[in-house]
């Protein structure tokens, strides 16, 4: 939400009011150029039956000069917030860069003057001490202690990033704190020399109280993974199919979120490039890229270069409307610019990435998504998932599956689940959309590098895929 | 080392101990799209590590101890940054533990000179080469390609006296080859991660890449089968580098109970028809991607036999679960090492089987070695006929692979790995699939 001020790591604050003058510097040799600096602290408290961790995340502070010329990025970045380097820096980038002579690069940011965001909290994690986190995280691992016997460990987890950035450039003061963090357990089974098990994860950008385990979820987790010790694998083949909103998340993510990343159209990498305006799934089927989606783990307030945060329709009643990019791609392709540019840290560039991205709802009950599938799988969770943009192929990796049987889940478990398939054909078999949509946070690479935080989903839905 | 920080750290007698790292870094990075360069970066980073270890009880009354840590950044202040670490230190009570004790750290060559001196330099030569090479064949274009080079420097020192420094050079490079257009246009998309740019070979590998590129245009469906299976050379690095082995060999894994391999047994889950299976993990492979003289708790690299003839030999431990568990401290995970086997890559390579040329992402389960992944290009090699196709999922267990594997007799080097260039699996399914 907007706030009159917010408090910024103290080097971070002293700084920002000299961001315009070295933009202005900049300036007299580039086109084009703006100021971002980026900070994260955070914490994890890890707890099992043999030990507990309390860790400081390791923190980065810094800041990136860019000067930009509408064909060439040019940047230095720096691990600090002080002045006088920062001056350095600037002055070594100017040696790199042309005189502009008074040509100007125009940059459709969005409001100009400063504006300062922060997540809207209730509980701000600051308000408890560490021992108070330490304490329920306790709590929560002696919940899971009264269970089975056959559970040989459970973990509980905690996760807190608070991330700080400020953007300048000609007309933009922006500032923003965004508070990110997971909560989850983990339960180990073993039977003989079989180990399995289960977890249950929540995420979110808000305060303490948006991250609670309810009674009723851990149970659930406990009994599922003592059911995977008798789980086997699928037969591989076709299925008819009904996807959690987890795994409807990062189905949607890996081929219509990674897939319409426009810097990858040009890069030639996206067969989506060529499918603008065109049917690529059934007509039941919307996707959606939102920053803005409140609590969400994926969300902001403006992206890392600097424009404000708004929702992108990707896919309309299963025709492709357009992607989501950051500056460069946007420039090379001339196209209006999405609220998408994000750096994994000062010592990265900025790519076209993903906020949250999720299938829009439909009108299906989950009940009758099973009636409709008959006989199939209920695909209950994800584990993992991998992008292919240009060949289309989907590889999304389900922790556990279920049977559906005359319309009903059984008790028969499936672990692991592979999805396989060509994206829009997967995406034309949906036959059926629920009505609510859930999100869930995770951290996003492109390839194997450059993470940031994400959140996918969707409702349950209806399909046909082959599984393995 | 900051005279201020380690000053500050003596005068914390409360502690049972601490390490300090202080990490300096420069990464050069230069990116392309098409003939355009889009970007070169410059980063510079410095930091201080600050671990530190407290005394303290149990609920039930018994000797304890807690790890805490901070980062300090530049110019940041001493004396908040080791409170920090010691409030952490004082919420958590484990089982005693140490850190390590003095020890020589081995030489291991971790660097590339050019990486060093002249990174922007070397970066701009490498691409050229890349460019020239793809100009001279038209079948494929360089649509993009990313260049970072990092060279670190760490000094590490503990307050039982082992010290050290190290300097390292990373060299990750991606590139996107791209041919055919409109509906037929197939990319391979290439990320390697090395310490030198001679590892990177980039001519051979800018013709195998290429060869791939075209190969998946032209790929049809996957078959389906149940039969041999082989994977070579980077593939097979890939394969191994999984993660069930880092995993299941963990000592930490061990003490929480999440891993079934104990010491003097099998860690195959049934008896296979392979080659014995032996494997290293080594800290001191010149060049290696995780060789170090030390790692973040001063541990010597070294290397170590996890599995010798399918039995589990030692864990990977570092100090704390070494102690907890009365095993040798071995210290991060390394690169792995497979000793050579006994038959000739062409022979593994006889008779109808399935070659895997890259996966999407191999990624089995770690705790169970199970798998169904797909295959971004492959091979079906039948009647002297090489045939490419793409998607599908190969399903196993990787455990059960491993008990059914032949090695070859040829070694190769890939980074991560190093040892047969080949292996012959069976036990595998692909499910096949209409190709997109």
């Amino acid at each position: 939400m907007k706030v009159d001020g917010i408090a910024l790591p103290e080097a971070m604050d002293r700084l920002r009011p000299h961001l315009g003058e070295t933009v202005e510097r900049l300036e007299t040799r580039s086109p084009y150029a703006a100021v971002w600096l980026g900070a994260h602290h955070g914490m994890s408290i890890s707890i099992d039956r043999q030990e507990e961790q309390v860790t400081e995340d390791e923190p980065a502070a810094g800041a990136v000069l860019t000067a930009f010329d509408g064909q060439t990025f040019r940047e230095r970045s720096i691990g600090s917030f002080q002045p006088d380097a920062l001056a350095s820096e600037a002055a070594l980038l100017a040696q790199t860069l042309s005189p502009s002579n008074g040509r100007r690069l125009v940059m459709s940011n969005g409001p100009s003057g400063r504006h300062d965001f922060a997540t809207s909290m209730e509980i701000p994690p600051e308000s408890l001490s560490v021992s108070e986190k330490v304490d329920r995280c306790r709590q929560l691992q002696e919940r899971l202690g009264k269970v089975d016997p056959r559970v040989v460990n459970t973990r509980v987890f905690y996760l807190e990033r608070v991330e700080s950035s400020v953007f300048g450039d000609r007309q933009a003061d922006l500032a923003q704190q965004v508070h990110r963090l997971r909560l989850g357990v983990f339960v180990f089974v073993r039977q003989g020399e079989t180990v399995r098990y289960n977890w249950c994860l929540k995420s979110a950008s808000g305060g303490w109280e948006s991250v609670q385990l309810g009674d009723d979820e851990i149970d659930a987790t406990v009994e599922t993974a003592l059911r995977l010790l008798e789980g086997g694998r699928i037969e591989p083949g076709e299925y008819d199919v009904v996807t959690a909103p987890g795994v409807s998340g990062v189905i949607c993510h890996e081929s219509f979120g990674h897939g319409v990343e426009t810097d990858m159209f040009v890069k030639e990498r996206a067969r989506a490039a060529s499918y603008l305006n065109q049917t690529v799934a059934s007509p039941l089927v919307d996707i959606f890229d939102d920053p803005t989606y409140p609590g969400a783990y994926g969300s902001y307030y403006f992206d890392d270069e600097g424009l404000p945060a708004k929702p992108t329709r990707i896919v309309e009643n299963g025709v492709f409307r357009g992607g989501i990019t950051d500056l460069g791609s946007a420039t090379a392709l001339g196209i209006p610019r999405t609220a998408n540019g994000r750096r994994q840290d000062y010592g990265r560039k900025a790519y076209a990435r993903m906020s949250n991205t999720f299938f829009g709802p439909g009108t299906s009950e989950f009940d009758d998504l099973l009636g409709a599938a008959g006989d199939g799988v209920f695909l209950e969770k994800w584990s993992s998932g991998m992008e292919d943009p240009q060949g289309w192929g989907i590889q999304v990796t389900c922790h556990l599956g279920r049977e559906i049987k005359n319309g009903q889940l059984t008790n028969r478990y499936f672990t692991p689940i592979a999805i396989a398939g060509y994206v829009p054909e997967v995406l034309q078999t949906v036959r059926g959309v629920g009505r609510e949509v859930k999100v869930e946070g995770g951290s996003c690479g492109k390839g194997h590098k450059e993470n940031v935080p994400v959140s996918s989903g969707g409702p349950h839905m209806l399909l046909r895929a082959k599984l393995g | 080392m900051d005279d201020r920080i380690l000053n500050s750290l003596r005068r914390r007698t409360e502690l049972l101990g601490w390490t300090l790292r202080r990490a300096t870094q420069h990464t050069t990075q230069l990116f392309s799209v098409g003939p355009r360069i889009e970007a070169e970066r410059n980063v510079a980073e410095e930091r201080t590590l600050i671990d530190v270890l407290m005394p303290g009880h149990a609920p039930d009354g018994s000797p304890a101890c807690g790890m805490g840590n901070a980062t300090l950044l530049p110019h940041e202040p001493v004396e908040p940054a080791i409170d920090r670490a010691i409030e952490m230190a004082t919420h958590v009570h484990n089982p005693v533990h140490g850190l390590p004790a003095r020890a020589q750290l081995p030489d291991v060559p971790l660097e590339d000179k050019r990486l060093v001196d002249r990174p922007m330099e070397t970066l701009r030569a490498a691409h050229e080469a890349l460019m020239t090479l793809a100009s001279r064949r038209p079948e494929v274009r360089v649509t993009a390609a990313e260049w970072h080079a990092r060279t670190r420097e760490t000094q590490l020192l503990n307050s039982r006296g082992q010290e050290g420094s190290q300097r390292e050079t990373t060299l990750l490079v991606e590139w996107v080859l791209v041919t055919g257009e409109g509906e037929a246009r197939a990319e391979n998309f290439v990320g390697r991660e090395v310490r030198r740019m001679a590892d990177l070979a980039i001519e051979a590998e800018f013709q195998r890449q290429a060869d791939m590129a075209i190969d998946r245009q032209q790929a049809g469906p996957a078959p389906n089968w149940d039969g041999k299976v082989v994977l070579r050379d980077a593939v097979l690095a890939t394969f191994l580098n999984g993660g069930p082995i880092q995993f299941l060999g963990s000592a930490a894994n061990r003490y929480a109970q999440l891993t079934s391999w104990e010491i003097d047994k099998s860690v195959l889950r049934r008896e296979g028809a392979g080659d014995p299976f032996t494997v290293y993990a080594s800290r001191i492979l010149p060049y290696g991607i995780r060789s170090s003289r030390m790692d973040s708790e001063g541990i010597p690299g070294q290397r170590v036999l996890l599995v010798a003839d399918s039995v589990l030999k030692a864990f990977s431990a570092g100090q704390r679960y070494a102690e907890y568990l009365a095993l040798p401290a071995t210290g991060e995970f390394g690169d792995l090492e497979v000793p050579p086997g006994s038959t000739a890559s062409a022979e593994l390579l006889e008779g109808p089987h399935i070659e895997v040329a890259a996966f999407s992402w191999f990624n089995p389960d770690s705790v169970t070695g199970d798998f169904a992944t797909e295959i971004r290009l492959g091979y079906l090699v039948e009647n002297g006929n090489r045939t490419p196709f793409r998607g599908g999922m190969l399903i196993g267990n990787f455990l059960d692979a491993l008990g059914d594997a032949r090695w070859s007799r040829e070694t190769g080097f890939y980074s991560e790995y190093r040892g047969p260039t080949a292996v012959r699996l069976t036990g595998l399914k692909v499910a096949g699939r209409t190709a997109g």
